[in-house]
């Protein structure tokens, strides 16, 4: 057991910190327009071999962390999915977006994608549906991400691995993209009611906010730890289902608390806090949310026996 | 960063857990309400008998060093070992405080005597203390403690009131705060004081109350005890007990309990086909993974003793997480239960013995006042 980071882990994100760095942008407009798939950044993380350290002699807990580090940047990709669900299906088809039969529902970065992972727990069946076979409609990109309604019209390419493990591992993903962005959301709200001031001292001062600060960041750690630990044991499917319930309902929690001690300055498109709120909505709510994770959680613990 | 459990821990995890499931009488039920251990009650008599037991094969102080009766045991183990028992309602009573942080506290204050005196009897779980901190105008404000200790010749008088003093009936001395520097206040010219229990001029008279509990007011009157039952420095208490607090880190693994009889209401729930109402699985799933969050934040905390750094606030994030996740699934066995309601029943057990764990190891506040300032760095009030 260590629950720091250890040398590599350290460099590993060192160095996807500085990627990351360059690709921060001043032009405060960008703040303005829609979300887009950060294809660029997508690109340069994988070629620098960052996204398929699981393939490549490191752990799920590797990809975790790099996940929730990039999920913290303003701009989007699928970087859970791509580091974690994906290394698992050896297949060629990038992007991939995965698709829970039965549910249906609006996908991130649906639009840009070249084929659907289509996970049919009942039957445990995984398939790979062609973009050209499925109907695809774009749904707008208000909350943080690209998003398109997707529906399959065939069965597609079976895949040799189990649902359940995919299903893990997209939990898992959700976890850390969850665990990333309300990260920085979070820390950005820390510092903020520090430095804003009202009745001559910061807000943070005042009990109220001192103690729901507290109360977020208890939130927060139990989430990130949480995810680390189902990382490591990936793709137990309990754990990462316990991940994906508390990480979903803190989403909910940060969301509320970080606007709520932001005051209007918040709302507004020039202040970068909605990059990350608005994106835990669409996190909070993959697969069903807290709810549907928790139901998973009893099933895979009642099955564990 | 990794989780495997260390080899050692492991073992000693499934040895403990066949040694419980052996020894544990068919009477200690997982609905046992922990916080029960009345003077004479057949409770208390056993965790008194079960500690002696616990203590010859080793598991009641196996984190102590060699010459107090223990093995220095790493605290992966003593985090196992905290488990297992928390999960099946702490046998060992309120013997967990004197092994957990009364114990080393003599160990780092003690004198040669003191030690001599008590850690081999603690060890082999033959004596028990009660904790003397709560006093009517002192709760979360610890320091405005005013119970008095005067230095006459080689004794000390002491006079005045506890409150809260958990255990006091079935306890053979008290770990006792008190002010020896007459007219000071708040931390200063506070000492720490080992009492027996059975002295003329102390009363502890029981504080009937909603959980079952043993708590007790206790009154000093004209108690006199030698200056040698004085542990660490006159007028320095504050720090000795301050310390001693840390060694603590989680206490009880409230987490583990949860998960134990959620274990349990799921059996229940299946036996009587009630496990596919709605709302059933999501409220029980969603308490399970509390308490496996709880159990994650706690790792930090064991990881930071097993590298003997000193305690943070992380261990506030844990204490809040596990006292949460206790609460979230007690409540979810107290709606899902149709006998919740019933004298004795699974729920009316467990949500009785969850209900003060907001107060009892500082309250909610005090922990999140520390995390503010701590951890998050937020300059404020308490
Ligand atoms: C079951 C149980 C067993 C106990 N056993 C023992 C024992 O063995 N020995 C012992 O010495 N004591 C014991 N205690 C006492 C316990 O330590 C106190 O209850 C605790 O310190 C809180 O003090 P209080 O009850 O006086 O509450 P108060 O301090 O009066 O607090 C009441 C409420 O006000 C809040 N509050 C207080 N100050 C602030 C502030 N500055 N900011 C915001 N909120 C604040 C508190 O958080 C709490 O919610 C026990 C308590 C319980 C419930």
């Amino acid at each position: 057991m260590d629950t720091a980071l250890d040398g590599t882990q350290e460099a590993i994100l060192g160095a996807v910190g500085n990627l990351l760095a360059k690709h921060r942008s001043v032009d405060g407009s960008v703040l303005k327009r829609d979300p887009e798939y950060a294809c660029d950044l997508e690109r340069e993380l994988a070629e620098a071999g960052f996204l398929d350290v699981v393939t490549s002699g490191g752990s799920y807990l590797d990809a975790v962390l790099i996940a929730e580090l990039v999920a913290r940047e303003l701009p989007v990709l699928p970087i859970g999915w791509r580091t974690i669900l994906w290394p698992a299906l050896h297949c060629e088809v990038w992007p991939l977006v995965p698709w829970k039969a039965g549910t249906g529902g609006p996908v991130r970065f649906g639009d840009s994608a070249r084929g659907v992972l289509v996970i049919d727990e009942e039957r445990d069946t995984v398939a790979i549906v062609d973009i050209g076979d499925c109907e695809v409609r774009s749904a707008g990109a208000a909350w943080g991400y690209p998003i398109a309604e997707l529906r399959p019209r065939v069965e597609g390419r079976s895949l040799a691995i189990a649902a359940a493990d995919c299903m893990a591992l997209w939990r898992l993903s959700l976890a850390a993209e969850i665990v990333g962005a309300a990260g920085a959301a979070f820390d950005h709200t820390v510092q903020y009611i520090k430095d804003r001031k009202q009745f001559g001292r910061p807000i943070g001062g005042n009990q109220a906010i001192r103690h729901r600060a507290a109360r977020l960041a208890v939130e927060v750690e139990k989430a990130r730890y949480l995810t680390y630990e189902a990382a490591w044991r990936a793709p137990d499917p309990e754990m990462a289902a316990a991940a994906a319930t508390v990480a979903a309902s803190m989403a909910e929690f940060v969301f509320q608390e970080a606007h709520q001690m932001h005051g209007a300055i918040g709302y507004t498109r020039e202040f970068p806090l909605h990059r990350w709120t608005m994106r835990l909505r669409v996190l909070g709510k993959e697969l069903g949310g807290a709810v549907a994770h928790g139901i998973a959680v009893t099933g895979a613990h009642a099955a564990a026996g | 960063m990794e989780f495997d459990w260390p080899e050692e821990a492991l073992a000693f995890r499934k040895e403990v857990s066949a040694f419980l499931d052996h020894e544990l009488p068919a009477w200690w039920d997982i609905g046992v309400n922990t916080l029960t251990a009345e003077a004479g009650s057949p409770h208390h008599e056993f965790c008194r008998e079960f500690c002696a037991k616990l203590a010859q094969h080793g598991y009641l102080t196996p984190h102590w060093p060699a010459e107090y009766g223990g093995r220095e045991a790493g605290a992966w183990e003593l985090f196992a070992l905290t488990e297992v028992l928390s999960a099946c309602g702490d046998p060992r009573g309120q013997q967990y405080m004197n092994v957990n942080w009364i114990g080393p506290a003599i160990m780092r204050y003690g004198t040669p005597e003191q030690k001599r005196h008590f850690l081999p009897k603690m060890s082999r779980g033959e004596i028990q203390f009660c904790q003397g901190f709560s006093e009517p105008d002192a709760g979360s404000d610890l320091a405005a403690l005013r119970t008095t200790a005067i230095r006459d010749n080689d004794e000390y008088v002491v006079n005045g009131q506890k409150v809260w003093t958990s255990y006091a009936l079935t306890a053979d001395f008290c770990f006792l705060l008190v002010r020896t520097s007459p007219g000071s206040r708040g931390p200063t010219g506070i000492s720490v004081l080992l009492v027996p229990m059975n002295l003329p001029g102390l009363i502890a008279r029981p504080i009937p109350n909603i959980m079952d509990h043993g708590f007790c007011e206790l009154f000093f009157d004209e108690l006199r005890v030698p200056v040698s039952s004085r542990l660490g420095p006159e007028d320095d208490g504050w720090a000795v007990a301050m310390d001693a607090l840390t060694f603590e880190r989680i206490g009880m693994a409230r987490f583990a309990r949860a998960l134990r009889l959620l274990d349990e209401l799921i059996g229940r729930l299946r036996r009587s086909g009630e496990m596919s109402r709605p709302g059933t699985a999501e409220r029980i799933g969603r308490a399970i993974a509390a308490c496996h969050a709880a159990r994650a934040v706690a790792y930090r905390v064991i990881d930071a003793r097993a590298r003997s750094l000193p305690p943070g606030p992380e261990g506030n994030v844990a204490r809040l997480a596990s006292n949460w996740a206790e609460q979230f699934a007690v409540d979810a066995i107290f709606e899902l239960s149709r006998d919740a309601v019933e004298t004795g029943s699974l729920a009316d057990g467990a949500l009785r013995s969850a209900l003060p764990s907001g107060h009892a190891t500082g309250s909610v506040e005090v922990n999140l006042g520390i995390i503010a300032k701590r951890l998050l760095g937020l300059k404020g009030e308490a």
